[in-house]
């Protein structure tokens, strides 16, 4: 399984986790941990913190590339986080509300296709999604849909209408007394 | 796989005024229409009832706003903020030992409702019936819709429908469902000749009633002229009585005055009065004042009465004989099991002085046959009197003494009754409408009649919508003979149906192409 970050700070709900090899997974990318039960975490944003407290990094008008090549300690000296969101406990047979987060250091591993396939037939995971408070990740929103637009360019050509209709009928029920946000999500997948 | 005929939930309503079945996101709208034949699944009862009316409703006016535009979104948002929702109107609930009852209780929330199918239309419609018999389908199914000819004979049944509607088709196939099962005697007055071997009507040629019962059915004419009658009618003038001029007085263009003259006439000539009269037109005014003082009447309306009374000289069927034709035998033909179909051709083809006339003459013959027999006596064999226009003699202002209305209101018990078609329910006397069992409604336009035709019908109201979307060859049944009301097509007269009653060897149509080439 391939190591996509290692959970380092739990705050308040705020869960950010550093990127393996400073390679970030998308956002709306489903990250899972190892065990059981598996935790099933959703990528909601990326930021960079520094190695050193409280220096701030400038780039005196360097582009990223002059950057790199002229001063990569710079680079070495931040961490690429992810912000992550728990949605979901993957238990033996179906998915339940966590009970607990995991721990501090907990690895976090790619999902794979069909795991990804089954996270999104499962209605429950996509009420799950929309469970988040969005005080806490006010990025919500952006995540699902992201999620949602990678899933759909994912599965087969015939299945796209079907699941897109099935997707969306789900979206409309959760989002019934919020129209604008459904009619936002409803023009995104359609594209 | 998905099931197709299910509606979707119960949501709410009540007993009195019906339920609301929350419509399935699958379902389309359109495939549903007022008058659908819907079972809602209770846990210990079925309930059966029918479908009248459609909504389509909104969670949020927000979505007006910017509403969806692909068929994707439109159907994405189906179901969860815009939705529709059926209308059923509860008539009967089935328990789990199929037996029937009114609606006493109803069913929870979420219960599912499905349309009708196939066992469902058998179990209440054919599996309660004694004498089941294939008469149409509902709107938007093709299975079977049965109605029971025993319940349907036992009372007044009436057929409405304006011009067009397929009244005489609906009463082709009735009559001769009612004729396969050998369960009651027609006596048909066929004002315009659909009922006897063929039926010429709109360029199209198609068998009647002889030709599918030739042993059956004997066809009488007013008019010699008539070659495929078995016999003619004749009736001695002694037999016509004052009270069958005051049914068509409106034909003879007479007077309340000149019906009283009349029965004066009739006390004092005793049966020949009809005669008397005649012979009175070859005389002068000084003769008429003359015989008016004997007879203790006005002379200008013993006149005037006589004058009127010169259109029934022209009626060749009235005779002055004392031996009658045709009145004993039709009756000893209905009491022996075979229907008979009166026809007025030639001549009296739209002749309504001569089919009032011989329609209330035979009629009342019957009446008083019956009124005096013991309960022992009474006749086994049921008679069913079919008449056509049935508004013009049975309207209110005929009320006194009109033999129609008699048959209707008293002689059920005497195994005989009224089977009406007409196209102006609303001429009819409330009192005769309130008396006719099962109503076989087709399309009706005129509002007044159809409030005339749901008179006294409990959830009038709610069944007037179902009329309102009837097209022709389609029909509303409501009424005794059928456990709850059916909006249904009537079954296609066509060669499979009569293949199917037919007890004539031959091809039916082989003899209008012999015929008629």
């Amino acid at each position: 399984m391939e190591v996509i970050g290692e959970i380092l700070v739990i705050r308040q709900g705020f869960i950010g986790a550093q990127s393996e090899n400073n390679s970030m997974p998308p956002i709306g990318d489903l990250l899972k941990t190892d065990g059981m039960p598996s935790f099933i975490f959703l990528v909601v944003d990326h930021y960079f913190e520094s190695k050193i407290p409280g220096r701030v990094p400038n780039s005196y008008g360097l582009s990223p590339e002059e950057l790199t090549e002229q001063q990569p300690h710079v680079f070495y000296l931040t961490r690429a986080m992810i912000q992550v969101v728990l949605v979901i406990a993957d238990i033996q047979n179906g998915f339940a509300p966590p009970e607990r987060i995991p721990p501090i250091h907990t690895l976090l591993y790619a999902a794979n296709k069909s795991e990804f396939s089954k996270l999104m037939k499962n209605p429950s995971f996509i009420s799950s999604l929309f469970n988040i408070d969005v005080n806490i990740v006010p990025q919500r929103n952006n995540a699902i849909l992201l999620l949602f637009k990678r899933y759909i360019d994912m599965i087969d050509r015939d299945e796209k209408l079907d699941e897109s209709l099935r997707l969306m009928r789900k979206l409309s029920s959760v989002l019934k007394d919020d129209y604008r946000t459904l009619k936002l999500f409803m023009d995104s997948l359609e594209e | 796989m998905e099931d197709f005929s299910k509606l979707g939930f119960l949501k709410s309503g009540s007993i009195s005024e019906g339920f609301v079945v929350r419509v399935g996101e699958n379902i389309s709208l359109e495939s549903l229409r007022i008058g659908d034949f819907i079972v809602i699944e209770g846990k210990i009862y079925k309930f059966f009832g029918i479908i009248d009316d459609l909504r389509i409703l909104s969670g949020s006016d927000e979505i007006f706003f910017d509403p969806p535009v692909s068929e994707i979104e439109k159907l994405a948002v189906k179901g969860s903020i815009v939705f529709s929702e059926a209308q059923i109107s509860p008539y009967i609930m089935v328990d789990s030992s199929h037996n029937v009852h009114s609606i006493k209780t109803m069913p929870e929330h979420f219960s599912t409702a499905r349309k009708a199918q196939e066992e469902d239309l058998e179990l209440i419609f054919k599996r309660q019936a004694k004498m089941p018999f294939y008469i149409g389908s509902p709107l938007t199914m093709k299975e079977k819709i049965h109605i029971d000819l025993e319940k349907l004979c036992m009372r007044n049944n009436g057929i409405f429908g304006i011009t067009g509607s397929g009244k005489t088709i609906l009463a082709k196939i009735v009559f001769s469902g009612m004729i396969k099962n050998n369960i009651a005697s027609l006596l048909i007055f066929d004002m315009h000749n659909e009922y006897g071997r063929f039926a010429k009507g709109e360029g199209v040629i198609t068998p009647a009633l002889k030709t599918f019962f030739p042993n059956r059915i004997k066809v009488f004419d007013v008019s010699t002229k008539n070659k495929d009658a078995d016999e003619f009618i004749r009736i001695p003038l002694k037999y016509i009585e004052p009270e069958d001029l005051s049914l068509i007085s409106s034909a003879l263009y007479y007077s309340e005055k000149s019906g009283e003259t009349a029965y004066i006439v009739a006390k004092k000539k005793g049966r020949a009065w009809l005669k008397y009269l005649f012979s009175l037109q070859e005389k002068s005014e000084e003769e008429i004042t003359g015989e008016a003082q004997a007879l203790g009447v006005n002379g200008a309306s013993l006149s005037a009465l006589s004058r009127h009374t010169a259109q029934l000289r022209r009626l060749a069927f009235l005779e002055d004989t004392e031996e009658e034709s045709g009145i004993d035998a039709i009756l000893s033909y209905l009491r022996n099991g075979v229907s008979v179909v009166v026809q007025f051709s030639e001549e009296y083809a739209n002749n309504p002085l001569a089919y009032f006339l011989v329609s209330n003459v035979i009629s009342r013959r019957i009446h008083k046959r019956y009124e005096n027999l013991t309960e022992d006596e009474r006749e086994k064999r049921r008679i069913i009197i079919v008449i056509e226009e049935a508004h013009k003699f049975l309207s209110t202002d005929l009320r006194e003494g009109n033999i129609f209305g008699i048959i209707a209101r008293e002689m059920r018990k005497f195994n005989v009754t009224l089977f009406i078609i007409d196209q102006r329910p609303s001429g009819i006397d409330p009192e005769v409408l309130s008396q006719v069992g099962t109503r076989f409604t087709l399309q009706l336009l005129d509002d007044s009649d159809i409030d005339a035709v749901f008179q006294g019908v409990g959830g009038g109201a709610r069944l007037k919508k179902i009329l309102r979307s009837v097209e022709p060859q389609q029909a509303l049944l409501f009424g005794y003979a059928l456990p709850m009301p059916v909006a249904m097509k009537v079954r296609e007269f066509n060669e499979e149906f009569f293949k199917e009653v037919t007890e004539n060897k031959e091809d039916p149509m082989k003899g209008i192409n012999d015929m008629y080439g």
